[in-house]
């Protein structure tokens, strides 16, 4: 045993004394980029490009990658967060709601916080799980299953405040990430499949008070309520339950609304039943809506607009223009202009059998014959869409779109429903049909065109998040509990570990002291990666 | 218990008084809720318990006792939550009224009369034998795990669903039985019943019995084979053996012989 000295001592106290961890600023958030140790948001930035700009991790010795170390939840239920680092410090979700802090070094926990929500708490149509945690300043936030949102201190994890965000007994619930801004705390709902009525809302971060309510569906004699039948706006759904994206020059945010409720039956909503299933353009000071864009009018497959939407500056047709990309549910990849919502391209990404084609202004020209039956319609994608929520990864050099894909179809379903408070609202339902032809991939779609540069095959559906790499390495996981490196301009398979539990989440990067991480939730833990000591990069590795 | 205290015959009291309203809470399920069951069930549960709950991946529902559910509320948490540890999901999708009518009409499968098989299950279990059934699969521990364990067979599925089994295995086969032939770095053929894959490795039971992985990149060849290669069609039993064979099977009910 090392006894220390004084001095030794006093240096120890000094350390404990300060301030340990410096604020994570909103103009720190709005320059992520440029903080590329730290993991800041759920996406990594205000565009949702999951890229990170480490450049450690190449194809030359991503073979070298181990675990650095592994945290065990001890809990049984999904964990499906995207971990944040700021300052040497991981914030993780574990189900059902509760957060933990690291040591990023070591996956040592310092600190953990249960808000011991109730047993009977609804969980409608999603597992019980926590997708991620926002930060701002010295606070962290995030929503918890049975709809309340949390400040806690990021140093100690004691509450700031919680505010009560909706009633979990009609099916309100929070699985997303927040998103946070300029002083305001950006969260969304799930509930759709219990035929909530669908909102997003920005809280004071300060004070934790609601500062705006959008409804993603219209209230009698607002515009677009029109769209829906009778009484059915009211329990129409349209859950806001992914985190969206933000333009700070333009101050918008763009937030993807889910499908309409009841999901297979949409005879109690004739119409387009907006804004469901669509990307809205929402001022991020009112949260008063600019432009509504919707991908599948009177969705009858429940293929929400739930995935995320990346904003890209690129060149189109002549002139620079600010477009924000989108792989949808629906099979069907599009690029709008953001600041005004025009539809300017759309293209197929994956096996469909319920559009002709998409036309001149965005909206699907549907086959007819493809909607839910009582005997039973075959259609593709299945009822989990030809990608999910699962995070793309987006590569501003290559100007790649990696979409964790989907092939598969369902036999969809048409019965009655009933609206019943706090049960869920389907009329009908999906089954697998009786052939063994699914599998997933990771596919490399050009930005601009969404053409296919490369497909990585994986064996069965995807179901796990994309990270891309300014290493030139794009991560991603599978069901079966393998996650692997991809080159990203090849898709070869570089690389792959065993993590032993399915990997539902998206991979995310940091660094420490010089060294990149990747980190990962699969099954019930957080596996984090880094390079082995080895040969020289570029050497014969392994 | 020797001795009944005022306070335990007090409890036997109350239990009893309680019990007509808590017992059966499918008991008051009209032809009109089990009706409903039905187009529910079809279209969340067919798949595995087949049409009219005979059976397929699924066990076979028409039969008077389940053994997880003898009781009504153990059947709707069933139809509600799923058993964990088996292939059995919580349906995650219907509402109050459907899980109850769901349930209700899986007891009215339990009403329905046992099958009167035509074969002899004597000769059934000799023909088992006589085909060398066992080098594939096991009964009450004899044999080899390459198919499915028969234990309990004529439990878990109907008969109809066994005759098929046997004529036309592609058929009804589980996906999770496939055969599996490679060739590994060294030229060395192996051929077997896939017991797990994932996207860069597969697991398999080998010819003789063992349990084998394999990283498919160190293979020169993988493949799935298709479904009647390695499982044998019997479509040339006489269909008095086939009858046999069919009534043997459906007396296996598990290795203390039949409780459901």
């Amino acid at each position: 045993m090392t006894r220390l000295r004084l001095p030794g001592i006093l240096a120890l106290l000094t350390l404990i004394a300060a301030p340990a961890l410096a604020q994570v600023s909103y103009s720190r958030l709005l320059n992520a980029d440029d903080d590329p140790d730290a993991w800041l948001m759920y996406s990594g930035n205000y565009r949702s490009e999951r890229f990170s700009r480490l450049d450690q991790i190449t194809p030359d010795n991503v073979s070298r990658l181990r675990p650095a170390w592994i945290y065990q939840t001890g809990t049984i239920g999904r964990v499906e967060v995207t971990p944040l680092v700021a300052d040497g410090v991981m914030y993780i979700a574990e189900p059902p709601s509760t957060i933990a802090a690291l040591d990023a070094h070591t996956g040592r926990r310092l600190w953990r916080f249960d808000p011991n929500i109730p047993d009977e708490t609804l969980n409608i149509g999603f597992p019980r799980t926590n997708r991620g945690i926002a930060i701002l300043g010295d606070t962290v936030f995030f929503g918890t299953l049975d709809a309340e949102l949390i400040a806690l201190d990021r140093t100690q994890g004691d509450v700031r405040w919680r505010t009560r965000i909706a009633d979990n007994a009609v099916g309100y619930a929070v699985t997303a990430a927040p998103l946070a801004v300029d002083g305001k705390v950006i969260v969304g709902i799930s509930g759709g499949e219990a035929g909530v009525r669908g909102f997003l809302d920005a809280y004071d971060a300060e004070t934790g008070e609601l500062v705006w309510r959008w409804w993603s569906i219209p209230a009698e004699g607002e515009p677009g309520n029109d769209t829906w039948g009778g009484d059915s706006w009211k329990t129409g759904g349209g859950a806001t339950w992914l985190t969206g994206s933000f333009d700070p020059e333009l101050g918008l945010l763009y937030w993807p609304i889910g499908n309409p409720a009841p999901d297979w039956n949409g005879d109690s909503r004739p119409g387009d039943n907006l804004y469901t299933d669509s990307l809205v353009a929402l001022d991020v000071d009112t949260g008063e809506m600019k432009w509504y864009f919707q991908y599948t009018p009177h969705d009858v497959h429940d293929w929400d607009a739930n995935q995320i939407p990346v904003l890209v500056d690129a060149e189109w047709e002549g002139s620079m223009r600010k477009l924000v990309i989108h792989a949808n549910r629906n099979a069907f990849y599009y690029v709008l202009d953001r600041e005004t919502g025009q539809f300017l391209r759309a293209t197929q990404y994956a096996t469909q059998t319920w559009a002709e084609r998409i036309d001149e202004n965005g909206r699907p020209v549907r086959i007819p014959g493809t909607s839910p039956s009582e005997e039973g319609t075959l259609v593709w994608p299945s009822l989990a869409g030809s990608t999910n929520w699962y995070s793309p990864a987006y590569d501003p050099g290559r100007m790649s779109l990696f979409v964790p894909t989907r092939e598969m179809s369902s036999i969809y379903f048409k019965s009655e429903a009933e609206y019943e408070p706090g049960t869920p609202f389907l009329g009908g339902g999906e089954r697998r049909p009786d052939s063994d032809e699914t599998y997933g991939a990771v596919r490399a779609l050009d930005a601009l065109t969404g053409d296919l540069k490369w497909e990585f095959r994986q064996l069965t559906p995807a179901v796990s998040g994309v990270l891309a790499t300014a290493g030139g390495v794009v991560i991603s996981g599978t069901q079966e509990g393998n996650l692997f490196a991809l080159n990203a301009d090849t898709g070869e398979a570089l690389w792959d570990f065993y993590v032993g539990g399915g990997v539902r989440a998206a991979p995310m990067s940091f660094a420490l002291d010089g060294t990149q991480y990747i980190s990962v939730a699969a099954g019930q833990s957080i596996f984090t990666f880094a390079l082995t000591p080895g040969a020289d990069a570029g050497g014969n590795d392994d | 218990m020797r001795n009944k205290g005022p306070g335990q015959l007090a409890l036997l009291a109350a239990l009893l008084l309680a019990a007509p309203a808590a017992a059966q809470p499918l008991a008051d399920a009209g032809a009109e809720d089990v009706a409903h069951g039905k187009r529910v069930f079809d279209i969340h549960c067919s798949r595995c318990h087949g049409l009219d709950g005979v059976g397929g991946e699924g066990p076979n529902l028409m039969r008077e006792n389940l053994r997880r559910s003898t009781e009504d509320d153990a059947l709707i948490d069933i139809v509600d939550n799923g058993i964990a540890g088996t292939d059995m999901p919580g349906h995650g999708s219907l509402n109050t009224r459907e899980i109850r009518n769901v349930a209700a009409y899986v007891r009215s499968l339990g009403v329905a009369p046992r099958e009167d098989l035509p074969g002899d299950p004597v000769a059934g279990k000799e023909l088992y034998e006589m085909t060398l059934c066992s080098t594939c699969h096991i009964v009450n521990g004899e044999g080899i795990a390459m198919g499915p364990d028969l234990s309990d067979i004529g439990m878990l599925r109907g008969s109809a669903h066994i005759r098929e089994s046997i004529q036309d295995p592609p058929k009804v086969v589980n996906p999770r039985y496939r055969t599996v032939l490679l060739e590994t770095a060294d030229s060395r053929t192996v051929m077997g019943v896939r017991t797990g894959e994932d996207t860069f490795t597969v697991q398999l039971i080998d010819e003789a019995g063992r349990h084998r992985s394999f990283r498919k990149s160190d293979l020169r060849e993988f493949q799935l084979l298709p479904d009647e290669s390695m499982m044998m069609s019997y479509a040339d039993f006489t269909d008095q053996e086939l009858d046999d064979l069919v009534a043997y099977l459906a007396t296996l009910r598990g290795p203390e012989g039949g409780s459901e």
